[in-house]
């Protein structure tokens, strides 16, 4: 009977209203503590401020703790790329503690979850392996998906989460069409098209003000260096894109700089503290925050939030 | 929703552990099932309900963006050039507006977000004003009187009668012809003014199709016409794409596009004369479809086919006035009006007044790429297939050329006038274009290549590649296609040189060779010391180009006539009268006799098996100096030869300059046909096919790229570069059997360059460090961005010419001659004087030039250009977003200088204006755009 009853609460669940949004009360703040590794780092060793205002520092996440990794491949283009990045990709996930889980997604044509999270590695290394390269580019169109999934765990759970795309895409690849084509050819005055990265920087600019919504940390590895305008345009946006985040994008001139990149990118992702800061009642929606270390430690920190819900 | 996916990740949570009893989930399982449920609601995970994933593929997910760009010259800076002409106006109205719109399809009996699609359109409407100076006649000399018509030093233009020639009886042949011995004496026009009876009528009935002057910037009643004349384009375009995925491991995308042009050219003159463009038409089509094919994770297959077709059509056939009847011009058909040349007034008459053409091409491809081990191998093949369908006559009313050597002393230079010889009706050549069908031309080119990029260690990358390329050679669809073949006896003369066609005679459908080549290419990438920081990267490939298939219907005469006439000797007799018209055509078409091509400037194709080569090396170094800034410096080198020249600079009838000792002998024409090679022509038509042109280039650069940080993104591009050819600049070669004599700094190559492109996102609002205001003031301050780009070259090397070019016809090209121990640059140079013209003369008459077609150390000005983009971004919703945009075009409103006169005329008669800089040009234009993305 109770079984029936708690299975007919569920059954009821989804069809309720949703609650309204409320806003945040509290934070979680990717931090780097520079220099030599601490054995532990607590909620005493942080000081927060807003305004000039103390805030209550509640939690402190490390590098010894939980953490989720959602890497998502975005790998559409030439195997000379994909081959090492793959090879890379399993390398760094194996030398990741046990309590770090990763899950694999796929971006091209849209998001596609290829592995959940689990800390079984060679399940991990045998879905790495078997990842197609085809289809269309998704960085674009699947980090914001990507980025509200990795909040809803880290809303849901007391883990460290973070996003890390590894990616070939070239800004041509996608299904939409950033490069802006000449439509007329006949129209030789047009000069609309002599900045032909502004779709580009629109679409960067609308993901950038969404992903600073977000709390959980982006990494983007870009496997390939294409040297034209419109890359270069794609390139600042993918690094914009990541440091709105607290993360760090990463780009590769050669095939030799890949394995290196991945595992540069996996101790940042590995190392960081996730800080969970209490707010105010009365404050604003976007939130310039300071962070100390009382020990003197320099810190590096995402400073600014923007908080969505009011 | 977001509630939903809680309310749903809780129950399950519940629901597992009532269920099954089990002790409290770890947090990282909580943050797993969270993930799963998240996942499972998005549908896209393998287990999602597929009514879930169903329901995505909806309105919803399509995007979309609709946009205006407005430009009006109410925004934009008067430019310079019209300002200078005394004017405050030039018009423009331009609206460029258009939408896209892409998202998932959902299909009955396709999976969903499988298929997607993509619609661009895009319209433009615009009139915008033309400008132009040009020299036309003063009123009085349309009436024959040139008593005020002066030399470019600003003396008295004498105008000699050419019906007093006679022989002077105290020449002495021993000595050059000067004005001291003159061969033939003639008679100035008393006052210099031709009396109205010697005006030829058909002249006359044309005199009034031409405008008068209406400016007069000078010197001496030169540019004295300003064109400001509005331009009309109208375009309609629009692309479409259906991307769609079957089974994950196939996807074919199909690609549609189309675009209907309208361009209504700027009228010069007011009348049927107008020599500018004519109104042209243009459409281009496109589809193609490609599918990728991932056999393995290691093995990719891609293969595609696409049709493209780009059509233009010249002039509307709709004018029913006979011009040559109504102008009393004999032998000349067609509804267009005459081309009448006296240089260096403008003409009259334009050239292809209607014409057509339309350009296909097919392009079947396949690619597989694979990996074994360290290789990374490619494999591709592509078959492209080139049609050409054109109907382009030159002059279907003819083309009447004149010069001042009927009006002038005979052998003496500076003398006579080349209006003057029209208002007499005493032409120097004349030709017209007889063409009855259009041309359906057809070439293929297939290539094969294979590449191999190999890790050789860690850090070291090495790629090599091959491709056989096999360039078929242009056919005629109906085998309507000839040349001069310089092997073939002409009948007439018993030399090397006859017209042939293709398919006659036991000839193939080509007269050209198919040729084939193997192109190499190679190039490492290197970490010295494993360092990533660090990357050397080195390169080498040689390519070949196929020759073109030019829009015009060279290559066919016999199947169209191009009937020539041409002045016995142009000081003394005229080619044909005006007043007598062109004599009709004799023998009936096609006329594909051996002989049928003599006495013109025939069609010659190079039937060797010479292709254009290229040849490139190049090695850089980039330096990744700290976490956003990136150093780039490297060398280049890049080669050519075989490259296609025109006939400039190219001529295999061309007399070897050491028949200049024939000095004004020359002038006869049936003198100076025997001394070429192939006497039958007057000379041959290459047209931009003679594979024997020749360039090098090395440029050293350095780039510096710092990506985004703190909102600012920059890249800094500069190069120094040395070009030299044997073929650029406006004039051509002075010496067709010395290629090392014209090998020369490239015209129109500037030795530095620089660049800089920008990108600021204003620390202003949001979520950035300045004025974060939260209640309507955000609105304003939030969203805006900087980009800019500039551009800054030197200048190009100056060309000089001489005033006059008294060869007899040798020297198609004339370069000037060096002032010893004078400096061609000056101190503070500007645009009262650029270089110093004193250090130049012109040549004799009967001798060549001694300075390079262009000067290694004296350049002109050099170019400026700033644009940037101001942008603001307004967020409706969380999906929508309003963007609007000022962009200023040249936004600091620089003047760009003119290049200085470089008419160096003789010591008697000095171009005065000959280093000077009349006028510059640009000016501010601005445009604004709005863009709503949804």
């Amino acid at each position: 009977m109770y079984r029936a009853v708690l299975l007919l609460f569920a059954m009821c669940f989804p069809y309720m209203a949703a609650p309204p949004t409320r806003p945040a009360q509290r934070i979680r703040v990717p931090v780097w503590v520079d220099g030599t590794p601490v054995e532990s780092i607590g909620v005493k060793d942080f000081n927060a401020r807003l305004a000039g205002k103390a805030l209550k520092v509640l939690d402190v996440k490390g590098p010894a703790d939980d953490l989720i990794v959602l890497a998502v491949v975005d790998l559409t283009g030439d195997l000379a790329y994909v081959t090492p990045a793959k090879s890379a990709l399993e390398t760094a996930v194996k030398k990741l503690g046990p309590r770090a889980w990763v899950g694999l997604l796929r971006a091209q044509d849209g998001l596609r979850v290829l592995v959940d999270p689990t800390a079984d590695r060679e399940a991990l290394a045998q879905a790495i392996e078997s990842v197609p390269v085809s289809g269309k580019a998704g960085l674009l169109d699947t980090v914001e998906t990507a980025a509200r999934i990795a909040d809803g765990i880290l809303a849901k759970s007391n883990v460290r989460v973070a996003v890390l795309y590894i990616t070939d895409s070239d800004i041509e690849n996608y299904r939409e069409d950033y490069t802006n084509p000449v439509i007329n050819s006949s129209d030789s005055r047009d000069l609309s098209r002599r900045f032909p990265e502004v779709l580009v920087h629109e679409k960067i600019s609308k993901l950038e003000a969404s992903l600073a919504g977000r709390q959980s940390p982006l990494f983007v590895v870009q496997l390939r260096y294409f040297g034209n305008r419109l890359n270069e345009a794609y390139r600042n946006g993918l690094e914009r894109l990541a440091r709105v985040t607290g993360g760090a994008g990463v780009f590769c001139r050669s095939d030799a700089e890949i394995p290196g990149a991945v595992d540069h990118v996996m101790g940042l992702i590995s190392s960081y503290y996730s800080v969970t800061v209490a707010l105010p009642e009365r404050r604003a929606d976007t939130l310039q925050l300071q962070l100390e270390h009382g020990g003197g430690r320099t810190l590096n920190y995402r400073a600014r939030f923007v908080l969505k819900g009011r | 929703m977001r509630g939903g996916q809680h309310a749903i990740g809780l129950c399950l949570l519940v629901y597992t552990a009532a269920f099954a009893q089990q002790k409290p989930p770890t947090e990282l399982e909580r943050a797993v099932e969270e993930f799963r449920v998240q996942t499972r609601t998005l549908g896209i995970r393998p287990d999602s309900p597929p009514k879930v994933a169903r329901s995505r593929s909806t309105l919803k997910d399509w995007h979309g963006r609709l946009y205006e760009n407005f430009r009006n010259d109410a925004l934009d800076a008067v430019p310079h050039e019209i300002r200078q002409r005394g004017s405050d106006k030039s018009l423009l109205r331009r609206n460029q507006f258009g939408f896209n719109l892409g998202g998932p399809l959902a299909l009955p009996h396709v999976p969903p977000r499988s298929t997607f699609f993509s619609l661009s359109y895009e319209g433009v409407r615009e009139r915008i004003s033309r400008t132009y100076l040009r020299t036309i006649p003063t009123v009085p000399e349309r009436t024959g009187d040139f008593s005020a018509v002066v030399d470019q030093s600003g003396v008295l233009l004498p105008i000699y009668d050419p019906a007093s020639t006679r022989e002077n009886p105290l020449y002495d042949p021993s000595q050059s012809i000067s004005a001291t011995n003159l061969q033939y004496e003639r008679d100035l026009f008393p006052g210099n003014r031709i009396p109205t009876a010697r005006l030829d009528g058909v002249a006359q009935k044309a005199i009034p199709y031409y405008p008068e002057p209406n400016t007069d910037v000078g010197p001496f009643f030169r540019n004295n016409y300003f064109i400001n004349a509005p331009e009309t384009n109208v375009a309609n375009g629009m692309i479409g794409k259906l991307d769609q995925t079957i089974r994950e491991r196939h996807r074919v995308t199909l690609d549609l596009a189309f675009s209907n042009g309208f361009l209504g050219s700027a009228q010069w003159f007011p009348t049927a004369a107008n020599p500018g463009a004519t109104d042209r038409r243009f459409s281009a089509r496109r589809g193609g479809i490609e599918h990728v094919f991932t056999a393995t994770s290691r093995t990719v297959n891609t293969a595609s086919f696409e049709a493209s077709s780009e059509t233009s059509n010249s002039g509307e056939a709709t004018e029913s006035t006979d011009f040559s009847a109504l102008l009393g011009l004999a032998g000349i058909g067609g509804q267009s009006f005459p081309v009448l040349n006296f240089s260096p007034y403008l003409s009259m008459g334009r050239a292809y007044p209607q014409s057509r053409s339309a350009r296909n091409t097919f392009v079947w491809s396949d690619a597989l790429s694979t990996q074994h081990g360290k290789h990374n191998m490619r494999f591709s093949a592509t078959y492209r297939r080139y049609q050409v369908n054109t109907y382009w006559p030159q002059y279907p009313a003819g083309s009447i050329s004149f010069s001042s050597g009927v009006t002038s002393l005979p052998g003496i230079v500076n003398t006579g006038h080349a209006f003057a010889s029209f208002l007499l009706g005493l032409s120097r050549y004349a030709e017209q274009s007889v063409v009855l069908s259009p041309s359906y031309f057809r070439r293929s080119q297939l290539s094969v290549a294979a590449r191999d990029r190999y890790e050789l260690r860690k850090g070291l990358v090495v790629s090599a590649g091959l491709a056989l390329e096999r360039n078929g050679p242009r056919t005629e669809k109906y085998d309507r296609q000839s040349s001069v073949h310089l092997g073939v006896i002409n009948p007439a003369n018993g030399l090397p040189g006859a017209l042939v066609a293709a398919g006659r005679d036991g000839r193939g459908h080509a007269l050209q060779p198919t040729l084939t080549r193997l192109e190499p290419n190679a190039s490492v990438a290197w970490n010295p010391r494993g360092d990533p920081k660090s990357v050397v990267r080195a390169s080498f490939s040689r390519s070949y180009s196929a020759l073109p298939i030019y829009t015009a219907q060279w290559g066919t005469q016999g199947f169209a006539a191009y009937p020539t006439y041409i002045s016995p000797n142009v000081q003394l007799e005229p080619a044909v009268l005006l007043s007598r018209g062109l004599p009709p055509l004799l023998t009936p078409l096609p006329n594909l006799a051996a002989d049928a091509a003599n006495n013109t400037v025939a069609d010659l194709m190079d039937m060797s098996d010479r292709l254009p080569t290229y040849q490139s090396a190049s090695l850089s170094v980039e330096r990744q100096v700290s976490a956003s800034v990136v150093v780039t410096v490297g060398a280049s080198y890049s080669g050519g030869k075989n490259l296609l020249v025109g006939n400039s600079a190219a001529n295999p009838n061309a007399i070897p300059l050491d028949a200049l000792q024939f000095r004004d002998l020359l002038n006869d024409e049936e003198f100076n046909r025997s001394l070429r090679p192939y006497p039958q022509y007057k000379g041959f038509d290459i047209y931009s096919a003679w594979p024997i042109g020749r360039y090098q280039r090395n440029a050293a650069y350095v780039r510096v790229e710092k990506r985004a940080s703190k909102g600012f993104s920059l890249n800094v591009y500069y190069e120094y570069a040395k070009q030299m050819d044997d073929y650029s600049g406006p004039y051509g070669k002075q010496d067709f059997f010395n290629r090392q004599n014209e090998w020369s700094r490239t015209a129109y190559s500037p030795p530095q360059y620089m660049q800089f492109s920008y990108v600021y996102e204003l620390p202003m609002g949001g979520n950035r460090p300045f004025l974060r205001y939260e209640d309507w003031r955000k609105h304003m301050v939030d969203g805006w961005s900087i980009t800019g780009m500039a551009s800054i070259s030197s200048g190009s090397p100056i060309y000089l010419h001489p005033q006059f070019n008294n060869t007899g016809g040798v020297v198609q090209a004339l370069n000037v001659n060096a002032v010893p121990g004078v400096d061609a640059r000056v101190p503070n140079r500007g645009p009262d004087l650029w270089f110093n013209p004193a250090a130049f003369e012109q040549p004799a008459d009967f001798s060549i030039g001694n300075v390079s077609r262009t000067l290694p150390n004296v350049l002109n000005p050099g170019y400026q250009n700033y644009d940037i983009s101001l942008n603001k971004r307004i967020p409706l919703a969380p999906d929508r977003t309003l963007e609007f945009s000022a962009a200023g075009f040249n936004f600091v409103n620089h003047a760009n200088w003119n290049e200085p006169d470089n008419i160096i005329g003789p010591a008697s008669a000095p171009n005065v204006n000959a280093g000077k800089i009349i006028g510059s040009r640009g000016g501010r234009v601005v445009q604004l755009g709005l863009r709503l993305s949804f």
